[in-house]
């Protein structure tokens, strides 16, 4: 896979790049700002680009500006975004800017390599990869309408394929079979009133229901 | 008085009779003392006509009155300008110091020492009266009140009296022809006092204003005090948080930084020994690491929100909407970022506030409302709960006021038992 790496910090970019090429994809560039990251996502059309946050020259939430940036000018373009805190107002203003392929984790998660690595292939091949502490937070925020008419069990599948687990993961999470996933699945799909379609992303607009219960602001 | 019934009427009416009682009022008091005097001048003088009685004139009522009267009488006209325009006029007395023993076994007051804890507290008395400068600025009024207030006061009583008396007395038995003569005249007299009567007492008001409010001096050394305890309270909550970041860093990220490099020195002996040890120790490293990490993204975001650094205000508090466990909304007003520490106290505020509200208040819905104001920026946090709020010794309310004063900041609780709860927090800053 061909990785574009969006990081200021030298120690971590260098980090990050052994760590991907380690398991075998291609590090095609990396940047350390804003601008020099919009032209290179722009000249290499990458895969997948992980970018992170804060970013010179403000060091404000510049990683994510260049995300949404990059993603208008070629949609679908999948990014993972990498935090040192994790904002749900971040999370949805990413999902909001349009479909799946992005990602939104926390820099911790770098620390479980395999997982990482996971979340990256996810996001390239256009899945969501949100990290725990958001759903969590999203979970036990104030009421949520949408979300109310699922049951407990329910509520536990969604968010896990918020955090982008396919059905097999999940069952494996949760210690029920993949028939019973897809069952909850289902029933979740048609409480949220989400039609199958062509593109078949019912789960990504499952996620973003999910999101946007939480957004009342 | 005959009163003919009827809204319209008594409305036209009302003004009139509020004139004359407070006219009348404002003339017992502001005569009170004056009267007082005339009474002792004709009593010892014209009674009794002597040098003695000049003494007793002076000393013996004239001053005393000075001392007792001014506080008690001005502090009735600041109460009845109160009620009857809703002006407030503050009264500017220095604090009393409390009457203590010393370790000589006399008693201090704040004046003097004393052998006796009455005479003490009498002394006192007398010295607050005297030493006071807003005490000299009542006794000025005292003086001043029967020629402006009082004065203003009985000007349309006198002519309404005098009007009605000369109409009375052309029209009384004596003559037995009524004299039409002066009629027109005495009548228009009565007529001219009892239009006065709604504006006469209005005199009293500037007048108070004027000479029982504080002086500029005092509310210079009023500012003065405020400012110097907003600076005393903003050093001690620095110095509290700082203490409070080096405890978090030694007790936390520190000691697992440490306990990092013991594991990581242990690994490298057992490297070549023991591999499963090796990788044991390995994986307590990473979660040590972990949670180094999460300590210091905790402390990181108790001195200042990424959001807040990142978006603002009003994006750190929507934020915080989104993580509270009740129904929040957000309405907001505000266009651009104000000076960071001011974002920062605002932000500090609410998230104190919309806690209270999630844990006191055991309502279902939380509304932010962020706005300039004339004197700044304001923030209102108001619950649908039960209310009751009350910012008491030691509460968390209180200590936001502490800390908001440093800042010149206000805190408003409007919260009737039963709630609803609105709280607001104003802090002036210049518009941008």
């Amino acid at each position: 896979m061909r990785i574009v790496v969006v990081e200021d910090l030298y120690l971590l970019r260098d980090g990050l790049v052994r760590l991907l090429e380690a398991y075998g994809h291609k590090v095609v560039a990396s940047a350390g700002d804003g601008p020099t990251a919009l032209r290179l996502l722009a000249e290499h059309r990458p895969d997948v680009a992980v970018v992170d946050v804060r970013l010179p020259p403000t060091f404000s939430d510049e990683g994510l500006q260049v995300a949404l940036e990059a993603r208008r000018g070629q949609p679908g373009l999948p990014v993972l975004i990498l935090s040192q805190h994790i904002e749900q107002l971040y999370a949805r203003e990413l999902l909001a800017a349009g479909g799946g392929g992005v990602g939104y984790l926390l820099k911790d998660r770098v620390f479980d390599a395999d997982q990482f690595i996971e979340a990256v292939e996810r996001v390239a091949r256009g899945g969501t990869s949100l990290d725990p502490a958001v759903v969590a937070k999203i979970m036990n925020a104030g009421s949520a309408s949408p979300l109310d008419a699922l049951t407990a069990r329910e509520r536990d599948v969604i968010a896990l394929m918020a955090e982008g687990l396919s059905n097999q993961a999940i069952a494996r999470r949760l210690f029920l079979s993949e028939g019973a996933i897809s069952k909850h699945t289902t029933a979740i799909f048609a409480k949220l009133g989400i039609e199958a379609d062509a593109d078949g992303n019912r789960r990504v607009r499952a996620v973003l229901t999910f999101l946007g219960a939480a957004g009342r602001t | 008085m005959d009163r003919p019934p009827g809204g319209p009427l008594l409305a036209v009416a009302r003004p009139f009779a509020q004139g004359a009682v407070r006219s009348s009022v404002l003339l017992v008091l502001t005569a009170f003392v004056p009267g007082i005097w005339v009474a002792a001048a004709f009593f010892f003088l014209r009674l009794t006509g002597s040098a003695f009685g000049t003494f007793w004139c002076v000393f013996g009522v004239a001053v005393p009155c000075l001392v007792v009267f001014p506080r008690p009488v001005c502090g009735a006209v600041r109460s009845l300008v109160l009620r009857w325009t809703g002006t407030a006029i503050p009264d500017s007395y220095r604090p009393l110091v409390p009457v203590t023993r010393m370790a000589t076994r006399y008693w201090w007051n704040g004046y003097d020492y004393q052998r006796f804890r009455w005479v003490s507290l009498f002394h006192r008395w007398i010295l607050s009266r005297v030493y006071d400068p807003a005490a000299w600025r009542d006794m000025l009024w005292l003086l001043a009140a029967p020629f402006t207030a009082g004065a203003a006061a009985a000007a349309p009583l006198a002519l309404t009296a005098a009007g009605a008396a000369a109409v009375v007395r052309r029209w009384s038995p004596p003559p037995p022809v009524p004299d039409w003569a002066g009629t027109p005249v005495a009548v228009a007299v009565a007529l001219l006092g009892v239009l006065l009567l709604p504006v006469g007492w209005r005199v009293a008001v500037p007048s108070a204003r004027r000479l029982l409010g504080p002086s500029a001096p005092a509310r210079f050394a009023a500012r003065i005090a405020a400012l110097v305890q907003g600076r005393a309270d903003l050093t001690h909550a620095q110095e509290a948080e700082l203490r409070r970041i080096e405890r978090d860093l030694h007790d936390g990220a520190q000691a697992r930084l440490v306990s990092i490099g013991l594991s990581l020195s242990a690994a490298e002996r057992l490297l070549d020994d023991d591999q499963t040890e090796v990788r044991e120790l390995l994986r307590q490293t990473r979660e040590n690491s972990l949670a180094a990490l999460r300590e210091l993204r905790e402390l990181a975001r108790g001195i200042v929100p990424p959001v807040l650094a990142e978006r603002g205000l009003v994006d750190a508090i929507r934020a915080l909407a989104l993580d509270a466990p009740l129904r929040t909304e957000v309405r907001s007003t505000l266009e651009h970022r104000l000076e960071t520490p001011i974002e920062s106290g605002l932000y500090f505020a609410t998230a104190e506030l919309v806690t209270n509200a999630v844990k006191h208040s055991h309502g279902s819905a939380i509304d932010i409302t962020i706005d300039r104001t004339r004197q700044g920026v304001a923030v209102t946090v108001a619950d649908d709960g039960r209310g009751g709020a009350r910012a008491g010794a030691g509460s968390g309310l209180a200590g936001l006021r502490t800390r908001l004063n440093a800042f010149d900041g206000v805190l408003r609780i409007d919260s009737p038992p039963g709630g609803p709860t609105r709280i607001t927090v104003e802090v002036p800053c210049a518009s941008s």
